[in-house]
């Protein structure tokens, strides 16, 4: 029988690591009253993790404050990420790395010649150093970075390739060990029971699961895929024993203990359902809350069908976990302008 | 004499209050901007700060998430159910009215004038999502608009509230700002900012309402707001000493606002209201690059052009510590995405 952690003790593993201020937080948990009456099914929370504050705000911002400490402690100069044109991670890195003054490019896939909006938009302001790149040199992106990297170290710099190195793998569920101690104390102060935790299928969720296993809380989690083309097994899922050699944690997380949804997902990532602009309007419209078209809108999509199905009990406190995405909305300006629906 | 906190916190608590924002926000320092400044050889206050009220919460954030707190309370007390409103295309105002009223239950139209066929984006889809009725149409036809939609309303048996009709509207800004007063009264001794302080804004109703705060606690705060559209500084100065004024009364205060109480500024409002100059763009980029922080070119970026331009030049008092109040604005960033492209 493994022995549970205490949030206190929880909290030393995480501590271990150093870490710089970067999110506001605790972010708010709050109620979705009017969602939640228009459902007619289990109380409705939302954890705001759109609420960091950090270059419109977002989940990441919590990873940032290991990731940065972690990058210029071990004297790098010049962090280099490969991400897609509708990258949040792409913008908060931006944020990020300016906050402690360190040099950041930008290789965006599939992002020439395409509109300077969302995510891209507040790059550009942020003063990334961007690559933009068409369609064919995307199928090498890693080879691009590379050559650039090596370049950079021909000319005595020290760059650190994001996507080279495990850490920046793991940083996002050490973030959300972080966030589960600060969401248990929330459900203690608004004493809600059942508690059942739905969000995009990711890193994030599995720091949560990570958190009330080791902590021995009876949550349940559902992870909602927004995309065909990332495996969970190779992007969160073969990362369970990293996260808990990193942490030193009697228990991590299994493939088991999230309920997976990948029904919602439509024709692709970056390409915004019908079933999806309905749903941002439906949170806009009750509680006015803002999702994005590319991740919490599916997410949320995923709620609202699974309340109408009977994917939840009534008797279930649903948290929705509110990853943030907000540039993206702009991304999608003509799209959600055009919906005629009735809410 | 001076008035106390309690005595302020009294009386914003006798106001009705619907609850929309996420108080208190962060107040945090712009070291990397001071030391950028400093690298560029300019004289800088050993402490320059920013206030978060970007990040209040309700739909992108903004000041107003706390103003409209009163004024939401206001409308349902007497006993509204739809809610018209005119502003500009440009306006955050809209979109905090629009979040009000999802949240309240609230029918909502926004009557949004002038370029009436710029693509609906930031603040304005915005509103749309959030299910207010919108109707473009130029800008000296907005009244009419609202006219004709209030008797339609009322036609079919609902009680419609002309916002910019009530004395009210006018004023809850400067209401919202004697309780970040409170709020920043208390951040300041924390961070233990001894010496004057001087808040940075535009012309509205947020920076008046500090100063008719420190005004009346006694404080060494001083303000300067930026002019942000064409409108007469001389107006500005007359419109906020009768706010202040209205407020004063409603708040049993000691002392009201005199038209030279804040320094004005007409140097950096650029073009038009809605188009920010080169120094704004710059401005926008410059804290970004150093802070990670986003601003507006319609408000804050004026604001903080105009900061920047006034140390620069050596026209700020470098004993004083600055606040700089970013009031939010941030979705019509999007709007202006063609000032970027290069």
């Amino acid at each position: 029988m493994t022995q549970h952690l205490t949030p206190g003790e929880l909290q030393s593993h995480i501590d271990k690591l150093p870490r710089m201020n970067i999110a506001h937080l605790p972010t708010p948990l709050e109620e979705m009253p009017r969602l939640t009456e228009r459902l007619g099914g289990p109380q409705i929370w939302i954890k705001r993790e759109d609420m960091t504050g950090l270059a419109y705000g977002g989940n990441k911002a919590r990873h940032y404050e290991f990731e940065m400490p972690h990058v210029a402690e071990e004297g790098y100069d010049v962090m280099i990420n490969i991400m897609d044109y509708h990258s949040n991670n792409a913008r908060m890195t931006a944020a990020a790395a300016n906050k402690i003054g360190m040099r950041y490019i930008l290789i965006l896939k599939n992002a020439a010649n395409r509109n300077v909006q969302g995510n891209l938009l507040i790059d550009k302001i942020l003063g990334a150093e961007l690559h933009l790149l068409d369609e064919y040199q995307s199928g090498n992106a890693e080879g691009y970075a590379t050559k650039l990297k090596e370049e950079l170290e021909a000319e005595g710099h020290k760059p650190y390739l994001i996507q080279d190195h495990l850490f920046p793998r793991i940083v996002g569920m050490v973030g959300f060990v972080q966030a589960g101690i600060e969401i248990l104390e929330q459900i203690n102060e608004n004493n809600l029971k059942n508690v059942h935790i739905i969000g995009v299928a990711g890193r994030s969720l599995c720091g949560l699961i990570i958190a009330a296993k080791s902590m021995g809380l009876d949550w349940k989690f559902t992870g909602v895929t927004v995309n065909y083309d990332v495996p969970l097994s190779g992007y969160i899922f073969q990362h369970n024993k990293d996260i808990q050699e990193l942490l030193d944690l009697p228990v991590t997380f299994e493939r088991s203990d999230m309920r997976v949804l990948d029904q919602y997902v439509g024709e692709g990532y970056g390409v915004m359902s019908a079933q999806v602009n309905e749903a941002i309007h439906i949170a806009a419209q009750t509680d006015a809350i803002i999702c994005d078209p590319n991740y919490t809108g599916t997410a949320m999509a995923a709620l609202i069908d699974q309340v109408e199905e009977g994917g939840f009990s009534d008797n279930e406190t649903v948290i929705f976990l509110h990853t943030g995405g907000l540039p993206a909305v702009f991304t999608f300006a003509d799209q959600l302008a055009g919906f005629k629906g009735k809410i | 004499m001076t008035v106390s906190q309690e005595h302020i916190r009294k009386k914003l608590e006798e106001l009705p209050r619907f609850k929309l924002s996420h108080l208190n926000t962060p107040v945090e320092p712009l070291d990397r901007l001071q030391q950028a400044l400093i690298d560029e050889g300019v004289d800088v206050p050993n402490l320059i700060l920013v206030k978060r009220d970007d990040v209040t919460g309700l739909a992108f954030g903004g000041n107003k998430g706390r103003h409209f707190e009163f004024e939401i309370a206001h409308i349902l007390e007497g006993g509204f159910d739809t809610v018209i409103n005119i502003n500009h295309y440009h306006s955050n105002q809209s979109r905090f009215i629009a979040a009000g009223c999802a949240k309240a239950g609230l029918k909502c139209h926004i009557v949004s004038i002038d370029m009436v066929t710029a693509p609906l984006t930031g603040n304005l889809l915005l509103c749309k999502l959030m299910g207010a009725n919108i109707h473009r149409t130029p800008a000296d036809y907005g009244r009419q608009m609202a006219s004709k939609l209030f008797s339609e309303e009322t036609k079919a048996g609902r009680k419609p509230y002309i916002l910019p009709d009530d004395p009210f509207s006018d004023i809850m800004g400067m209401i919202g700002f004697l309780e970040t007063g409170l709020e920043l009264e208390q951040q300041l001794e924390d961070a233990e900012v001894t010496g004057p302080v001087r808040f940075w804004g535009v012309t509205g109703r947020s920076i008046p309402g500090l100063r008719l705060y420190a005004k009346n606690r006694g404080l060494d705060w001083r303000a300067t707001a930026c002019q942000y559209s064409p409108d007469s500084i001389e107006d500005f100065q007359n419109v906020t000493a009768d706010r202040a004024s209205q407020v004063a009364e409603m708040f049993d205060l000691e002392v009201s606002l005199d038209t030279d109480d804040l320094t004005v500024l007409d140097d950096y409002r650029g073009p038009a209201y809605g188009e920010p100059d080169d120094r704004v763009i710059e401005a926008i980029q410059m804290v970004g690059k150093t802070e990670g922080l986003i601003l507006d070119p319609n408000y804050t970026g004026k604001a903080m052009s105009g900061l920047i331009g006034e140390l620069r030049s050596g026209r700020i008092d470098p004993e004083e510590t600055i606040c700089f109040i970013h009031s939010g604005g941030l979705p019509q960033l999007f709007a202006h995405a063609d000032k970027f492209t290069d």
